[in-house]
């Protein structure tokens, strides 16, 4: 309750809408990590009080942890009406947005990472009500996303939970093992989604960059090489950077488009 | 002639890095020299006359007109002989600088030598997907009928079309897109795509050519056997930091 109230609080006075940063990807881009990563440079101010309790391991052997953080998607513990967020006004949103964070202050940023932000109406919705907002998409060929996220997750059993793609019921019962109708579904999402993104970021009016996580755009963007960041850097690589044919060198296929970011990397 | 005004520019075939150097030729930031493009040296590919030039100005490599012994520069040339090599196709040469543009530059042993013999230099790469490589320069090139030639890469020399060429295509693609990667890992590099506003922070200039570049990027590359742009083939930076600098 106490912290219900020090959010409504912050959210009518002190809170500006900049402090809102917006993760847009597709399931299977790797989009979870890339957020991990970007929250260890320092030019992001970054707030991290949502990691706490919100993260999947898949196993006890693992160094660093999967999904950390919340998540904002129409059946997920936050995004209730993120399909469409003409259902918000911008207080409702920005409510929801703040809701899994514990520290609330006027210096950080807030990362919100939604999928469904990539429906065309809600970039459009986004643009127009919070014209100076950050906004960062992850692409990836979303062939990749697609045999990613079907081979290692699950809709429901896991964090954070997938509910809003899955249109019957699923075996669900081992990572990888989905019915058909939900796998379809998830692809044609994908394909909607990745086509608004890269027309959105393609159309753009407002400073795009697109880049990939190497290690000097990461110290650009002031990295904090401590146990974290190196974790965090080692966890990309091994998830998404090396190839398939286990060459050893980074495919690269990854990379974030930093949309109205001017001044972070040059 | 300072060293420092040749930048080496590199890539695997098929990978678009020719209209994409074209595109840094409209930056002012750069400042390339352009006195080796001629009529002779255009190609407008397989797909005939379509008013887009898709290679304009001199390429590097061996079998090519220029860039004889660039599959080893160290066994081939002394320091000296490569500048000259390197500077032979332009007929002008002042305080701008030159893009070096060699594929076999890939080669792991290259990029060290240019490293050691060039250790000021900026290096250009780009980078795409080996497939989409592969289909880019099949549906748009031949070995020896188009400009560049790519004798280098033919295993049987007699006829353009055998299937040994290809073959052979794609394991020197593999192969040199393996070590540029590798460059990547190991070395300080921004990977970065080249829409409006990075060409924008290069000082693109945007005239009729300008706008002409510009197009072909988004017609003939971003789109190539997608419907949704893929800005699948960014450009590598290794020592280019002063290109950069945001000035005060």
């Amino acid at each position: 309750m106490h912290h219900l109230c020090s959010t409504i609080a912050m959210t009518y006075s002190q809170f500006r809408h900049e402090q809102l940063i917006f993760m847009i990807g597709l399931p299977g881009s790797g989009w979870s990590k890339m957020d991990n990563l970007l929250r260890c440079c320092s030019k992001f101010k970054a707030n991290k009080s949502d990691y706490e309790g919100r993260w999947e391991s898949y196993g006890n052997n693992r160094l660093y942890r999967e999904h950390q953080g919340a998540f904002w998607d129409p059946g997920m513990e936050f995004g209730k009406g993120f399909d469409d967020l003409r259902n918000h006004t911008i207080d409702s949103f920005i409510k929801e947005c703040l809701g899994p964070y514990t520290d609330i202050n006027e210096n950080d940023n807030y990362f919100v990472k939604s999928h469904f932000f990539a429906e065309r109406h809600n970039l459009d919705w986004l643009d127009k009500n919070f014209p100076n907002n950050k906004m960062i998409f992850v692409l990836r060929p979303k062939e990749y996303c697609d045999e990613r996220w079907l081979s290692t997750m699950t809709l429901a059993k896991h964090y954070p939970k997938y509910t809003a793609w899955q249109v019957v019921d699923d075996p669900d019962e081992e990572i990888g093992n989905h019915n058909k109708k939900n796998q379809d579904n998830l692809r044609d999402i994908n394909k909607r989604h990745d086509l608004s993104m890269r027309t959105f970021i393609r159309e753009a009016t407002k400073q795009t960059i697109i880049i990939s996580p190497t290690k000097s755009s990461l110290d650009q963007m002031g990295m904090i090489w401590d146990k974290d960041g190196y974790m965090e850097y080692a966890a990309y690589i091994k998830n998404y950077a090396v190839s398939k044919t286990l060459t050893l060198s980074p495919s690269w296929d990854t990379s974030f488009c930093l949309y109205n970011c001017d001044g972070l990397l040059f | 002639m300072k060293d420092e005004q040749l930048i080496f520019y590199i890539a695997v075939p098929g990978s678009g890095w020719a209209k994409l150097s074209l595109l840094l030729g409209c930056c002012a930031k750069l400042n390339l020299n352009r006195s080796d493009r001629r009529e002779d040296r255009e190609e407008i590919g397989k797909s005939g006359d379509t008013g887009c030039v898709h290679h304009k100005g001199a390429f590097w490599d061996p079998g090519m007109e220029f860039g004889e012994g660039f599959d080893d520069l160290e066994k081939n040339h002394t320091k000296e002989s490569f500048k000259a090599e390197c500077l032979r196709p332009f007929t002008e040469i002042n305080d701008q600088n030159y893009l070096i543009r060699s594929h076999f530059f890939a080669e792991t042993k290259n990029l060290n030598w240019l490293k050691k013999n060039f250790p000021k230099n900026k290096i250009i790469l780009v980078l795409r997907d080996t497939q989409l490589c592969y289909e880019g320069w099949t549906s748009a090139m031949t070995f020896t009928k188009s400009y560049p030639v790519y004798k280098a890469w033919m295993k049987v020399r007699f006829t353009d079309d055998h299937h040994y060429n290809y073959e052979n295509l794609m394991m020197l693609i593999r192969k040199h897109d393996k070590m540029i990667r590798e460059f990547v890992r190991d070395n300080e590099c921004l990977i970065i795509q080249p829409n409006k506003t990075f060409i924008d922070k290069l000082g693109y200039v945007w005239d009729e050519e300008g706008e002409e570049e510009y197009m072909k990027l988004i017609m003939v590359h971003q789109f190539f056997k997608s419907e949704v742009p893929m800005f699948d083939a960014p450009f590598v930076f290794y020592n280019c930091d002063d290109l950069f600098t945001v000035q005060a």
